[in-house]
């Protein structure tokens, strides 16, 4: 009898904790379909065959010695972290950041910088290199030229691990030697990453068929996931493990920088790319094979691109206040609302037919964010 | 005089037939819908694609005047909401009514509609293939 009432009750509770369980993975085979494609994460490391020093460890330390120093401005007022706070997710608090200027737009969080195919919001480099040399070049930032680089970094405390990697800087032509130095920049920011967070987990679980496992992520987050994938539209454009598809949209942001002057987004990119002397195609890759090549000489330039820029990826977002290519929202609150009341207006592109005002109410709002927040939380 | 014509049109109905064949016979071929009258047909032979990430694809012609096309263009749409792609696609000629294509990227999952434009000697062939990226 007693044996019985505690083989029911074992039943019951059995029963009890399983539909607990599987109640607990709200998705459809389709929504768990399209998570997976969400990962894995993070990637696994391949070195950029464009630069002969992607990888080593000498390199990775004299990039992070030259990131967090002033010696790479002519007036040794700015360090690169000025504008990547390492405390910010390597991106800036301002909503423009300042060099000598206020610039045109908000700072690119640096972290899995390495997987991009094009780099900077216009996208005006096809590699890592070639974009950290800007901001040492250009007279509103860090305004060095080659010759001035050469010498700030043969007076410096940084010409022997230099020499070491790259060989007598007296022998280089200056140009070498910029290309050189942002080679190592590129090697140590290619080890910015962020790690697996708790909807890599949820994801990880569901491809292991550990719905148990799975269930641990909170439903809020799960129904957040599913506007995400589904009415939201999000993963047209923010796809793929790191949540971006590495090109470029018009999201409804303004492009306007003040009342006569437009930022013409990935327009300007390209020509910025056409112009380059350092693309994978040019004679500074490292990469006899040319091998990301073939992006710069098959883009095509449309007339859409006009007032476009990069989707950004949402992991570590949480971290990267304030928002857009221009820092016009303030938190991730503001995107969501964005999205949510977006102005068909202002989307100046003529394809951008999937965004149109989602009209959420509060606690689907609060699940997307909730959602975007698993996105960043590996930090604790 | 006369048997060399029929021997002529002998082999060039076998030739036919070999080609046609060729599309047929091509495992995991999807076949391209031809939006122009005449007596070409095609196939794709599709690598697995992975979104927004550069993929290939191969093109096969069949049929009596398949090894005549000289050149092709490839372009994508989604007619969902009229994206293009945004890179133009490299196209080698392998010979025999094959192309390579290369440099395509889908870069936003849902129904891609391939068009292909063949010109040879006459007038140009337009073919589509639908794809779904996800
Ligand atoms: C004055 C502020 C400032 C400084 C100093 C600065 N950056 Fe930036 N950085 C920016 C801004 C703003 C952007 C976005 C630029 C754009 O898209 O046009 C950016 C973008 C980038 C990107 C592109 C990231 C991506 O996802 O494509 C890289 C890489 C980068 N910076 C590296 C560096 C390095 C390396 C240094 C030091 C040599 C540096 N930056 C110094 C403001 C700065
Ligand atoms: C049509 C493509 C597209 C769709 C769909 C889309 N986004 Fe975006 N997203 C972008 C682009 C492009 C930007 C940058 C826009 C800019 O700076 O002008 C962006 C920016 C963002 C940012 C800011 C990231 C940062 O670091 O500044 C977040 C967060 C974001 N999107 C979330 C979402 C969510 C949530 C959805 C669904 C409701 C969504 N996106 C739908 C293209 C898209």
């Amino acid at each position: 009898m007693i044996k019985s009432v505690f083989g029911l009750l074992a039943l019951f509770l059995g029963a009890l904790w399983m539909s607990a369980a599987t109640a607990e993975v709200i998705l459809s085979d389709n929504e768990i379909a399209l998570t997976l494609s969400h990962g894995p994460w993070p990637p696994a490391f391949v070195a950029d065959p464009s630069n002969r020093v992607s990888g080593l460890p000498a390199a990775i330390k004299l990039g992070k010695g030259l990131f967090f120093n002033p010696v790479l401005s002519r007036d040794g007022s700015m360090s690169c972290s000025d504008c990547h706070d390492p405390s910010h997710g390597f991106a800036d608090p301002k909503a423009r950041s300042v060099g000598k200027v206020i610039l045109d737009r908000n700072a690119l969080s640096l972290t899995n910088v390495r997987g991009h195919r094009w780099f900077g919001w216009a996208g005006g480099n096809d590699n890592l290199w070639a974009q950290s040399l800007v901001p040492i070049l250009n007279p509103d930032e860090m305004n060095h030229d080659d010759e001035s680089l050469k010498t700030a970094i043969a007076k410096s405390t940084w010409i022997q691990d230099y020499e070491a990697l790259f060989g007598p800087l007296s022998e280089q032509a200056a140009t070498d030697v910029s290309v050189n130095i942002a080679k190592s920049l590129a090697a140590y920011q290619e080890t910015l990453e962020t790690g697996p967070t708790s909807f890599d987990r949820f994801r990880n679980a569901m491809e292991r068929g550990d719905i148990a496992a799975a269930a641990h992520y909170p439903l809020a987050a799960q129904r957040g996931l599913q506007i995400f994938l589904g009415r939201g539209n999000c993963a047209f454009c923010h796809s793929g493990p790191a949540f971006t598809n590495r090109e470029f949209h018009d999201a409804g942001v303004p492009y306007f920088i003040n009342q006569t002057r437009v930022d013409t987004g990935r327009y300007g990119g390209l020509e910025a790319l056409f112009a380059s002397p350092f693309t994978l195609a040019g004679s500074y890759s490292d990469d006899r094979e040319k091998s990301g090549a073939w992006a710069v000489r098959q883009v095509q330039p449309l007339h859409s691109d006009f007032g476009t820029f990069r989707v950004p990826s949402l992991r570590g977002t949480a971290r990267t206040a304030p928002y857009m290519h221009n820092g016009s929202l303030a938190d991730l609150q503001a995107v969501v609302d964005h999205y949510n009341t977006i102005d068909l207006e202002r989307l100046h592109t003529d394809g951008e037919a999937i965004l149109t005002p989602l009209a959420l109410s509060k606690r689907e709002s609060s699940d997307l964010l909730k959602f975007l927040r698993t996105l960043s939380d590996d930090e604790g | 005089m006369k048997t060399l014509a029929t021997l002529l049109s002998m082999l060039c109905a076998n030739l036919w037939a070999t080609t046609a064949l060729a599309c047929q016979s091509e495992a995991e071929a999807k076949p391209l819908i031809s939006t122009s009258p005449g007596e070409v047909s095609g196939v794709a032979i599709l690598e697995p694609i992975p979104l927004s990430q550069p993929f290939g694809l191969q093109l096969l012609f069949c049929g009596k005047d398949a090894t005549t096309i000289k050149e092709i263009k490839v372009g994508a749409v989604m007619p969902a909401h009229q994206h293009g792609m945004n890179y133009t696609p490299v196209v080698d000629a392998l010979g025999d009514g094959r192309f390579a294509v290369s440099g395509m990227v889908f870069h936003m999952p849902g129904l891609w509609a391939v068009q292909i434009a063949a010109t040879g000697r006459a007038m140009p062939m337009y073919f589509t293939l639908e794809v779904h990226a996800r």
